[in-house]
């Protein structure tokens, strides 16, 4: 039951860092890189508006 | 339809080739049915490479290319063997049982056959990759239209000297069919690269679904997709250096000698496709060093496999010290060519944010998350190798399991930093590797959020984050490059709508292409780039064909002086001469000097005019075209009539 408890308390501080991990990781890419995502954005719906029209 | 056709038929034949030499390799259970066909089709590469290396500088054309396709077909068909054949189409056709009994694995081979297939296609857009438009496609054309190969000293390219299994993969594609099938020829190797990156997993023994999860997760990579479609050599010495991992790995389980042959061939094909493929070589010595210490493995066999590799890339060096007195330039050439100019110049300061040991440490954060401050731009896309490789290591044992191949990395990257110009895809080597760890920390991530459903909500977005950010680029190049590639786009369309670095020169050099008359020669000036859209034997590029070698000899290029030129104007009599009146550039030139102040946050093209033609004959030569109208002005390049700039030339210069 002890041996549980701790694989489970293990478990559950490798995942809460993980998560934070993760999060950090896109949280701080997305920060950085916000005007090249607005300005690709804006070449990806001209090119369907040529590729439709 | 008929080269997609094709591209499944040499597929299939080069993989019969290599499978001669390999099937006997990983005979008696050495090798899987997948692994063999894996290193059979790589295997087959380079003997495709000897052949066009051999035969090409006598005879190139489209007579020899497809009598030696026709030889490797009789080949190939009496060396598959028909019991590895069956196992790999029994596994095939078990794929829609696989599809009811395990849906996970279905929904992953279906991604990876959508995006593979589409990133393959897309390689018959027209081609507007830098490289390839400067010397990956535009030099085997050039052998191609003399009707063999030669070096093409009148570029001024150090390029010249690279080695060429890519190119003679151009070569051969050129010849036989057309460059919509040399740059999928390239994209083979992507493919390759997944399957080699999946079958490490399972080397190492992860179940199927991961090994498909890292396949995927190198397939969706944005570099891996850009190139995919393009005749560029970074996925495939990718694709080498994951087969030469695997090699190892089975060796070190297995112990023959044999699998030490396979390492010896992937390694020597990696550096024939890239210069950079050295470096994987020599970031394997630690894992060889370790086992030479270790007196359970045959020291003898050990030496096999880099023996074999020097073996199969000696031909290369001979071949680079006669045409350049050094076996590995462009490389060392502060050595052997100390009089030459550096064929490296300005690349060292041109990226990342330093080289101490605090930037080394912060080097793969600053890759991932802020690309388009420090380095070469969204090269991989969305940071997932980043979030995910990490956590591969909340996992017991995973220390254990990957340590050789992080000494491989660890070695790989140290070079990348200090060694390189810092070029983000000049990593890509590492990818298939990381895609395996991400797939591995990805595993983690689901297993240790099971029976908890606030973080596997939360798990679920941030998978979900990822997929969409990385889905962006996946849709952009299929959107951009998928019209084109099954003809709902012309190539002038595709060309005037779709950025390209530096410009293709589509509409200029097509009507050099469509006007120059056999034996008629034109004469270009612009700058670093000769486009391969532009005829390539019949040019006069920048230098005459006399004093085309200055870059081997000397650092500065000759003079020439108005009376000269414009007698060798008269000489060559030029039917039109193509000058740049503009360039491109990715970084804000208005800001100070240096890496870190030259961010273009947003990647939007800069377009810098040029100062006059930027030539050595500037002096007399933009005075007469000044004066004169184009025949045809482009994005980037005008085309102006020999015959009237000759005629200006001699009124400026004999009044």
């Amino acid at each position: 039951m002890d041996n549980e408890k701790h694989d489970s308390f293990s478990v559950k501080v490798k995942l809460t860092v993980a998560v934070l991990w993760s999060l950090t990781v896109i949280g701080t890419y997305h920060w950085f890189n916000t005007p090249y995502y607005v300005e690709k954005l804006s070449v990806f719906f001209a090119h369907l508006k040529n590729v439709i029209g | 339809m008929a080269s997609f056709g094709f591209i499944i038929f040499i597929t299939a034949v080069l993989t019969g080739l290599g499978w001669l030499l390999v099937g006997r390799l990983g005979a008696n259970g050495r090798l899987s049915g997948s692994e063999t066909a894996a290193f059979a089709f790589a295997t087959g590469s380079l003997i495709l490479y000897f052949a066009v290396f051999l035969i090409g500088p006598y005879r190139l054309d489209g007579i020899s290319m497809w009598g030696l396709t026709a030889t490797f077909t009789i080949v190939a068909a009496f060396s598959i063997q028909k019991e590895a054949l069956g196992q790999l189409l029994g596994q095939a056709k078990d794929l829609p049982a696989l599809a009811r009994t395990h849906p996970w694995s279905a929904c992953l081979w279906i991604a990876i056959v959508l995006v593979g297939s589409s990133s393959l296609i897309q390689g018959m857009a027209p081609p507007n990759d830098y490289d390839g438009l400067m010397y990956h496609l535009s030099f085997p054309r050039r052998d191609v239209e003399n009707g063999f190969i030669s070096i093409p000293f009148d570029r001024g390219l150090g390029h010249a000297f690279f080695p060429q299994l890519g190119g003679n993969i151009s070569r051969f594609a050129l010849a036989t069919m057309n460059v919509g099938v040399a740059q999928m020829m390239h994209g083979l190797y992507g493919l390759l690269a997944a399957a080699a990156t999946g079958l490490i997993m399972r080397r190492v023994g992860y179940g199927r679904d991961l090994a498909l999860s890292a396949a995927l997760l190198f397939l969706v990579s944005r570099v891996v997709i850009w190139e995919m479609g393009s005749s560029e050599t970074d996925v495939p010495l990718a694709a080498f250096a994951a087969l030469a991992m695997l090699a190892y790995l089975s060796f070190r389980q297995d112990g023959s000698p044999q699998l030490m042959v396979l390492f010896g061939l992937m390694i020597g094909g990696g550096i024939l496709f890239k210069l950079i493929g050295f470096v994987v070589a020599v970031s394997f010595a630690p894992l060889i060093f370790a086992d030479l210490a270790n007196t359970n493995r045959r020291r003898l066999f050990l030496m096999v496999g880099p023996a074999v590799a020097l073996f199969v890339v000696t031909p290369h060096l001979i071949a680079t010290y006669a045409g350049a007195g050094n076996p590995f330039y462009p490389l060392f050439s502060s050595i052997f060519n100390p009089e030459a100019q550096d064929p490296f110049r300005g690349v060292s300061d041109a990226f990342g944010t330093g080289r101490g040991v605090i930037d080394f440490i912060m080097a793969p954060w600053t890759i991932f998350t802020m690309p388009m401050h420090y380095y070469d731009g969204m090269v991989f896309g969305a940071p997932y190798l980043l979030a995910l490789a990490p956590l591969a290591f909340v996992q017991k044992g995973s220390w254990a399991t990957w340590r050789a191949v992080l000494s491989f990395m660890l070695v790989f990257f140290a070079f990348w930093f200090w060694g390189f110009g810092q070029q983000t895809r000049f990593l890509l080597p590492l990818v298939p590797f990381t895609s395996c760890l991400a797939a591995v920390g990805l595993g983690a991530l689901w297993q240790m959020s099971s029976g908890r459903r606030g973080a596997r909500f939360i798990v679920v977005g941030i998978i979900g984050v990822l997929a969409i950010n990385q889905a962006l680029f996946v849709g952009i190049y299929t959107l951009l490059r998928i019209p084109p590639a099954i003809g709902l786009m012309t190539a002038q369309d595709y060309h005037t709508r779709t950025p390209t670095l530096g410009g293709a020169f589509f509409e200029t050099c097509t009507y050099i292409d469509n006007n120059l008359k056999p034996g008629e020669k034109y004469l270009s000036v612009t700058g670093a780039f000769h486009s391969y859209y532009c005829p390539q034997a019949p040019v006069v590029y920048n230098y005459f064909p006399d004093e085309a070698q200055w870059w081997l000899k000397k650092k500065e290029p000759p003079g020439m002086d108005a009376a000269e030129f414009l007698k060798r104007f008269e000489q060559w009599n030029f039917r039109y001469v193509i000058v740049s009146w503009a360039s491109e550039s990715r970084r804000d030139p208005e800001q100070i000097a240096g890496h870190k102040a030259r961010k273009n946050l947003s990647a939007k093209p800069k377009i810098l005019l040029s100062d006059g033609s930027d030539s050595r004959f500037s002096d007399y030569l933009d005075p007469v075209l000044d004066g004169l109208d184009p025949l045809i002005k482009g994005s980037m390049t005008a085309v102006y009539d020999g015959p009237a700039v000759l005629e200006a030339l001699r009124r400026q210069l004999q009044p």
